[in-house]
């Protein structure tokens, strides 16, 4: 074989499908610390509005939270022989707290707070095995366990600030007035057999969702697109959620808009929001599988509407949560793609 | 003649940090040759080589030192001259520093390396002069394997194909793994060589076009192979350039990104008219045919921020790695971790005195200023976020297969087709509990092989078992029938004297004397021979 003629040069054989070269790279891993300092990091708005309207009591009930979470830790790891680092510093029990905090009235004596606390780490978190392994969402079991423990100090909310109620002259010197939530309100409304044009009349419900309510979902819900952008938390679940109870809500809302309430209501009232973004997404509670988790976002859609249209509590977050966690090794079962 | 060809995505992966601009600042370097030369038996897939060489042998250049044994099996080489000193266990690349035999050889320092610059230009016989059989037993005889890593015997490979319709022969050159640079600076030094060794296979296999895979980030191996491939001017070989994506380099996923075709659970590219060669494999097949040149050197990038002077290197295999990152410029200190590898793939090694073999294509040093994602050692429990599952490039389940094999129910791992898994380190590398989820499925597979070893062992001893006690019963069964038919035919009346049913006359005659003389009154005198009864004698019972 000689060498050739340098000049014999003819077109190059290249083949391409003409992409540009991609020059965006994977995003550097996260570990589960970072992923929980981040979902903290994602809460703060909603709890800094959250207390704007209810006032110092927010904060403190976060702050009996955090720091019961972190001895009740503490204590199970030592019980369960672990080594208390890294497992305490990896946040997964302040996120707990957080999340249970906030769906706390402000004014809850501190001991419930505690009572619930001790039942998401104990008995929620650790005695199901420990991060990773337990099948509830432990602040969620904690919000159940207080709720149907104590139900009137759940249920005593405050007037948050800047509604357009002003007491009588005559009511003596208050600390401060209880209210109903909106969704709350709505019930009961409802119960008595008023319309939701009437309903409505009250400055307790805001412009779309219910005064001061619709302000603090709306800062959860760009602490939860905050989340979505980082990719800490999968897409499908709240879009899933999300689209189904509006959907949903929609369509009753057609049959009768004075009797049931609007789409944007349910999706801005109560705790739509935080489940949405928080709650259902707990990556060790929820489904696996990327088709599993859509219904599993679909699922808690169903059920908040429910329970919050035909059953007996105003909000229900918690109890839909709770049933998907159930259902979610079911689902997974059936929507896994084991054949390739 | 440039055609656009289509190309698809495989499921998964990651984009990563190259780290490659580092080790291709220079030309591939030569490195003097170590004192010792330690040479594993074992260097491809396959059952290990058998030495034929003895402790004193004195060997050359290129001799043939261990045989190929058994159907997939590659022979051995000294790369250079020396003195055989010892054949013994000695630490290879294995995850548990395990010891395998090696040939050790003392090198004569002062023997001269046969000119290896041969390579550069493509000269000498023309391949054609012979059949593809004959070069296919040259390749064979120069012991040559899969230089990409995975080291399976080319010839083996070869001939399989060859009995196949082959439409396309496909060479990686799509070095995806971070750090690793051997092939990209192999074609930018020696892609004539390489071109000639691609129309040597296309010889051999018969097939109908070559796809060249080169992954977009090395500009000049693609400026290179442009070039050498204008020159050339073989229509039936193309230069596809594909996205760097990791680990688009694994022969699956090539498949899948140029043919979008997947190649099924247990067969292999050739049933589907493919062949996958590595780049490296085709020079060194160019080596074997022009030069006479057996395998006995191989191009390895030494990189990282733990050596001085990271770069490519012409490596004598059984260099001990030692001796070649000194060669490099020396640790810079602190260091963390030696592996043998990318910093995917890569196998994290204990001692530097592990040789260099025929798989290996990289060593990365890290130090302590560089962060690895995966330098925490603590694992954490997993939080089932789903991530492995989403890079995985084999479509699997990682979760799923992690948490069946750590509740050792191995039979399940099988059903989620633990075996596609090609160990790329993609779950590893986002798992945000740090769960060395590689090392689980290895460990898995390791146990499912070993317990399907002890099966056919006992379903091996089981078949011996039962066919023995069927000989066993035979054998009887003949012997009882003989002896009853010469039982039968030997007489009609069981009764009769013994020395009437015997055939053989003088047994007859004897056996009539003893009854005589034992029938005579008792008389101490032998010769008494008297005639008696035979009544009263009754020996026949």
């Amino acid at each position: 074989m000689t060498m050739p003629h340098p000049a014999m040069m003819t077109q190059p054989q290249i083949m391409t499908n003409n992409t540009a070269s991609k020059t965006k790279f994977s995003p550097t891993p996260h570990s589960v610390t970072e992923i929980m300092q981040r979902v903290l990091f994602a809460l703060i708005p909603g709890i800094a509005i959250c207390s704007y309207f209810f006032g110092v009591g927010v904060i403190v009930n976060v702050l009996i939270a955090t720091l019961a979470a972190l001895v009740f830790e503490a204590l199970m790891l030592r019980v369960r022989h672990k080594p208390l680092l890294p497992n305490l510093s990896d946040f997964s029990a302040i996120v707990t707290a957080w999340l249970f905090s906030l769906c706390l009235p402000p004014h809850l004596p501190w001991w419930i707070n505690i009572i619930g606390i001790f039942f998401a780490i104990v008995v929620a978190k650790h005695l199901y095995g420990g991060l990773g392994h337990n099948l509830f969402n432990p602040a969620m079991v904690a919000y159940v366990v207080v709720l149907i423990s104590f139900p009137v100090q759940m249920t005593q909310w405050t007037v948050p600030t800047g509604t357009a109620i002003t007491p009588a002259a005559t009511t003596p010197a208050f600390d401060s007035l209880s209210a109903a939530t909106p969704l709350d309100y709505v019930k009961t409304e409802r119960s008595r057999g008023h319309t939701l044009t009437e309903t409505s009349k009250s400055p307790l419900m805001g412009r779309v969702a219910g005064y001061a309510w619709e302000w603090i979902n709306l800062f959860i819900l760009c602490g939860g697109l905050y989340l979505l952008y980082l990719r800490i938390i999968d897409w499908r679940i709240p879009v899933g959620l999300l689209a189904c109870l509006w959907t949903v809500g929609w369509v009753f809302y057609l049959l009768d808009s004075d009797y049931y309430l609007s789409p944007w209501f349910h999706l801005f009232s109560g705790g739509t929001m935080l489940a949405a973004f928080f709650i259902a997404t707990d990556p060790v509670t929820t489904c696996a599988t990327p088709n599993g988790r859509i219904l599993f976002g679909i699922g808690i859609g169903v059920f908040i509407f429910v329970i919050r249209t035909w059953g007996g509590y105003p909000d229900g977050i918690a109890f839909a949560v709770l049933l998907m966690n159930a259902a979610a090794p079911s689902i997974d079962y059936l929507t896994q793609n084991k054949a390739n | 003649m440039s055609a656009i060809l289509p190309l698809y995505q495989f499921p998964g992966g990651l984009t990563l940090a190259g780290h490659k601009a580092e080790s291709l600042r220079a030309a591939i370097q030569t490195i003097d040759v170590p004192e010792q030369l330690i040479l594993p038996l074992r260097q491809h897939l396959g059952q290990s080589a058998q030495a034929i060489v003895r402790v004193g042998t004195r060997v050359s250049q290129g001799q043939l030192i261990a045989r190929a044994q058994g159907k997939i099996s590659a022979n051995l080489h000294a790369p250079y001259a020396g003195e055989v000193l010892a054949i013994e266990p000695r630490p290879v690349p294995h995850p548990a520093a395990q010891t395998a035999p090696c040939i050790i050889i003392a090198t004569d320092l002062n023997a001269q390396s046969l000119d290896r610059g041969l390579g550069k230009t493509a000269g000498g016989v023309d391949f054609r002069n012979h059949t593809p059989e004959q070069l296919t037993a040259l390749i064979e005889q120069a012991g040559i394997v899969g230089l990409g890593g995975a080291t399976f015997p080319t010839h083996v490979k070869l001939t399989s194909s060859v009995a196949k319709q082959l439409n396309t022969l496909i060479i990686n050159a799509a070095e995806c793994e971070p750090y690793i640079t051997c092939d990209a600076a192999l074609i930018r030094e020696y892609a004539d060589g390489i071109v000639v060794g691609i129309q040597i296979m296309l010889y051999i296999t018969q097939a109908e076009r070559c796809l060249v895979a080169i992954e977009d980030d090395m500009v000049q191996a693609i400026l290179t192979l442009q070039q050498t491939l204008a020159r050339v001017n073989d229509s039936r070989i193309n230069l596809v350039v594909i996205p760097a994506i990791y680990p688009t380099g694994g022969e699956k996923q090539l498949i899948k990104v140029l043919t979008n075709l997947d190649v099924p659970r247990d067969g292999l590219p050739k049933d589907m008219g493919m062949l996958c060669h590595n780049v490296a494999t085709a020079y060194a097949i160019f080596q074997a045919v022009y030069a006479g040149h057996p395998l006995t050197t191989r191009v390895v990038t030494v990189t990282g921020p733990g050596v001085r002077n990271p770069g490519n290197f012409h490596v004598y295999l059984g260099t001990p790695i030692a001796h070649l990152i000194r060669a490099a410029g020396g640790y810079s200190l602190p260091v963390t971790k030696l592996s043998m590898g990318g910093s995917m793939m890569g196998l994290p090694l204990s001692t530097d005195i592990i040789p260099v073999t025929k798989a290996c294509n990289c060593v990365v040093v890290e130090d302590a200023s560089v962060p690895i994602p995966q330098a925490t050692p603590s694992e954490r429990a997993c939080i089932r976020c789903g991530e492995c599952v989403y890079v995985c490039p084999a479509s699997l389940l990682p979760q799923q297969l992690f948490w069946v094999i750590q509740g050792r129910d191995l039979d399940k791992a099988q059903e989620y087709n633990l075996f596609d898994c090609i160990e790329c380190g993609c779950c590893n590398y986002v798992c945000p509990s740090h769960i060395p989820l590689v090392e689980n499925y290895r460990y898995a597979k390791t146990q499912l092989l070993d317990r399907a070893e002890a099966k056919r062992n006992a379903e091996r001893a089981r078949a011996r078992f039962t066919a023995r006690n069927l000989r066993l019963d035979t054998k009887k069964r003949e012997l009882d029938e003989k002896r009853q038919k010469k039982i039968s035919a030997l007489s009609t009346s069981p009764d009769a004297p013994l020395e009437t049913r015997v055939k053989n006359p003088a047994i007859a005659e004897a056996l009539m004397r003893i009854k005589n003389k034992i029938g005579a009154p008792t008389s101490t005198d032998d010769n008494a021979a008297s005639s008696n009864d035979d009544s009263t004698t009754n020996h026949d019972k």
